[in-house]
């Protein structure tokens, strides 16, 4: 679950047009909590400029972590602090992210 | 049409320069025509303050004046707006060469600006534009207005009599008017003086025991003063001599007053054709009178006291011709003048108006102003006893109903603002533009009868004490949900950081009941502003979600895209995806009427 996570949130090799998170983000814990995944993600992913990436991250990640048989939820941390909705951004995340939520 | 041409020159506005200007460069214009890049124009709108804005191949013209009311003509359409209202010229405007041409009359008109034929020139002057008088027993408020700064010196000051000199104007408006009660016995304008130096004269007779003052106004483009009576004398308004009025046209057959939490109407009912003027004042006086003009009060006149921000309400045949309807506010209201089947509604909101226009003017009857094109939305049906009751059990496990308590309330949220600019991109802001499109957007809605409230109507947070991104953005919610509005529209621009590839309009919805709506503002937006259609896309976004009525974030189009980034930037493409989630938001509106309480409940 955690390799998954790193190469989500790592995106794909440069020069691939897809949405990728902000530069520098990382996965700094990764963990399961019943069927949830705990993903903890660096400051960086505040850098953020539009709900179009936004979306697009958050969506990959939670749609791929789920893919895994037993997860059917993932509750974001930025720098181990759960926030109710990303900073500069439009997502909702004080409970965890689901397919549904899409 | 083969119309001579003439010479356009622009005289008296440079006063420093005066004898420079009178023969100063020269423009060949069709008299009834002026093109938008026509250098006379340039230096008319620069000298006044006022800009346009206008680009290669668009149908709309935009010129902000400096009182910041948007003027806007379409080519090939007669209509054309002043603010959020409607009036129509004789004729449309056209392109040559792909150069849009304006009608000369019309435009000057709104730009309080007059054409003077001077031997084979046509000059243009600055006028005072408008004078009005606001008598009572205890004193006279007179206010006078121009395009350009007045400047009143006092050139003639006794206990009887001051004159006012307003140096390098001309004036509209003129004559001697008696008002022999509150405090001024008559008052004369006269214009002397050549075109490049003229004078105009305002003559106050005052009576006996009258003290005047003149406080300054916002700009210097409106003058006042304020008369003050020497005692409340007991002079009655004069009752109308019905006997020897003769019939006219027009005639207001009624002033019905609709009070109710959310705004205060005023409905005037008007017979045949008139043209009307409205003018309101600044703070703290905030009155606002609208003369319907050629028009003959069918019913009593009347002077009404209300509690609450409207605090009075007066009708009266103001001259033989001219009906007055004049609202007293406790606030600078946020005011809408919308021409209906039957007249004129003027709608007072309970928010009070940022930088409101001063005056307007359109007609009703046979000359249809755009305003009218849209029937105002129809009131939610009563509910009636044909509703089919629902068995109980399916009414406690369906989801919840939202109903709002204001169904024709619409809550505008401009994305970011304050300390949040946004994306900044090429030193363009997102809030910027999100402000700027809401306040387009309000504009229409209002003229079409609807109420509109906004999160934000400047710079600023929308909750400036939020500690949190959370807070601001529940702020938001809350404006719509305390409000029980119809339905929630946050705008938005949109970017991505990492491709400058990604572009168009794409409306994020996140519960079920959003999704017409969302789908009906995407749907006129691609028809209408020309973006990449990316459709609509469900998220788990803050403002939709918590949101309890129907609510879409529109993000508009890409800062982050070189033709995006263009359209964002022109205030015609602004104005036209304004217009755009109006329809869509109609659209929706007429297809999804708001729901009313069952009866049981």
């Amino acid at each position: 679950m955690r390799y998954a996570a790193v190469q989500n949130v790592a995106g794909p090799p440069s020069g691939r047009h897809v949405i990728r998170f902000p530069p520098g983000t990382r996965v700094d814990s990764a963990s399961i909590d019943g069927s949830t995944a705990d993903i903890d993600l660096s400051n960086d992913v505040t850098q953020q400029s539009g709900t179009f990436g936004e979306n697009g991250e958050f969506k990959a990640l939670v749609y791929t972590l789920t893919a895994i048989p037993g997860i059917d939820a993932v509750q974001i941390t930025i720098a181990g602090r759960r926030l109710q909705t990303l900073p500069h951004g439009n997502l909702e995340l004080d409970t965890p992210l689901r397919r549904s939520d899409w | 049409m083969l119309l001579a041409a003439v010479i356009l020159s622009v005289a008296s506005f440079r006063e420093a320069k005066a004898s420079e200007a009178e023969g100063a460069p020269l423009t060949i214009v069709n008299a009834q025509f002026v093109s938008v890049n026509d250098p006379s124009l340039r230096t008319l709108l620069r000298d006044l303050g006022d800009t346009i804005a206008w680009r290669h191949g668009e149908r709309d013209v935009l010129i902000t004046t400096a009182n910041h009311t948007v003027v806007t003509f379409t080519v090939g359409d007669r209509r054309y707006e002043i603010g959020p209202f409607g009036a129509q010229a004789r004729y449309a405007p056209y392109t040559k060469n792909g150069i849009p041409y304006l009608p000369l009359k019309e435009l000057l008109a709104t730009l309080w600006v007059a054409p003077v034929q001077s031997g084979r020139d046509l000059v243009l002057e600055p006028q005072l534009a408008s004078i009005d008088v606001r008598s009572t027993t205890t004193g006279t408020t007179l206010v006078a207005r121009a395009a350009v700064p007045l400047r009143p010196r006092i050139v003639q000051r006794s206990s009887t009599r001051v004159v006012y000199q307003f140096s390098g104007i001309g004036s509209a408006v003129g004559g001697t008017r008696t008002l022999n009660g509150g405090g001024i016995r008559d008052f004369v304008i006269r214009t002397t003086g050549t075109l490049a130096t003229a004078q105009t004269f305002l003559t106050v007779d005052l009576l006996a025991g009258a003290t005047l003052s003149q406080p300054g106004s916002d700009d210097g483009r409106d003058f006042a003063l304020f008369v003050r009576a020497k005692s409340v004398a007991a002079v009655s308004a004069t009752p109308q001599s019905g006997a020897t009025q003769v019939p006219r046209e027009a005639q207001v057959t009624g002033v019905d007053v609709i009070p109710t939490q959310e705004s205060f109407t005023v409905a005037i009912v008007v017979s045949g054709d008139a043209a009307y003027t409205w003018h309101r004042l600044a703070a703290p006086d905030n009155r606002f009178w609208i003369d319907v003009d050629g028009a003959h009060l069918a019913v009593p006149s009347r002077d009404d006291r209300w509690n609450g921000h409207v605090t009075g309400v007066r009708v009266d045949q103001d001259t033989p011709s001219n009906v007055r309807v004049a609202l007293s506010l406790a606030q600078p209201l946020l005011i809408t003048v919308v021409p209906s089947g039957s007249g004129l509604r003027i709608i007072v909101a309970n928010d009070v108006a940022l930088n409101p226009s001063r005056s307007g003017y359109g007609s009703i009857g046979s000359i249809v102003s755009s305003a009218q094109e849209s029937p105002p939305p129809t009131p939610a049906p009563e509910p009636t006893e044909l509703l089919t009751p629902v068995p109980l059990g399916a009414q406690q496990f369906a989801p919840r109903e939202y109903i709002p308590t204001n169904p024709r309330l619409i809550v505008i949220d401009p994305g970011h603002g304050g300390n949040d600019p946004g994306t900044i991109y090429r030193g363009v802001e997102e809030k910027t533009l999100t402000l700027d499109m809401a306040l387009r957007l309000r504009s229409i809605l209002l003229a079409h009868g609807w109420q509109v409230r906004m999160t934000r109507t400047t710079d600023t947070a929308v909750d400036p004490d939020a500690q949190t991104d959370h807070d601001e953005l529940q702020a938001r919610d809350d404006v719509a949900n305390e409000n029980g509005a119809r339905l929630f529209i946050a705008i938005h621009v949109n970017a991505y950081g990492g491709s400058s590839i990604p572009k168009g309009t794409t409306s994020y919805y996140s519960k079920s009941d959003d999704v017409p709506l969302a789908r009906d503002v995407e749907d006129a937006i691609a028809r209408e502003a020309g973006t990449q259609d990316d459709g609509i896309v469900k998220s788990r976004l803050y403002v939709t979600l918590h949101a309890l009525m129907p609510a879409v974030l529109v993000e508009t189009a890409f800062l982050t895209n070189q033709s995006d980034f263009a359209k964002l930037e022109s205030p015609a493409w602004r104005q036209r995806i304004a217009q755009a989630m109006a329809d869509g938001i109609e659209t929706y509106a007429r297809d999804f009427p708001a729901p009313t309480p069952s009866p049981g409940g």
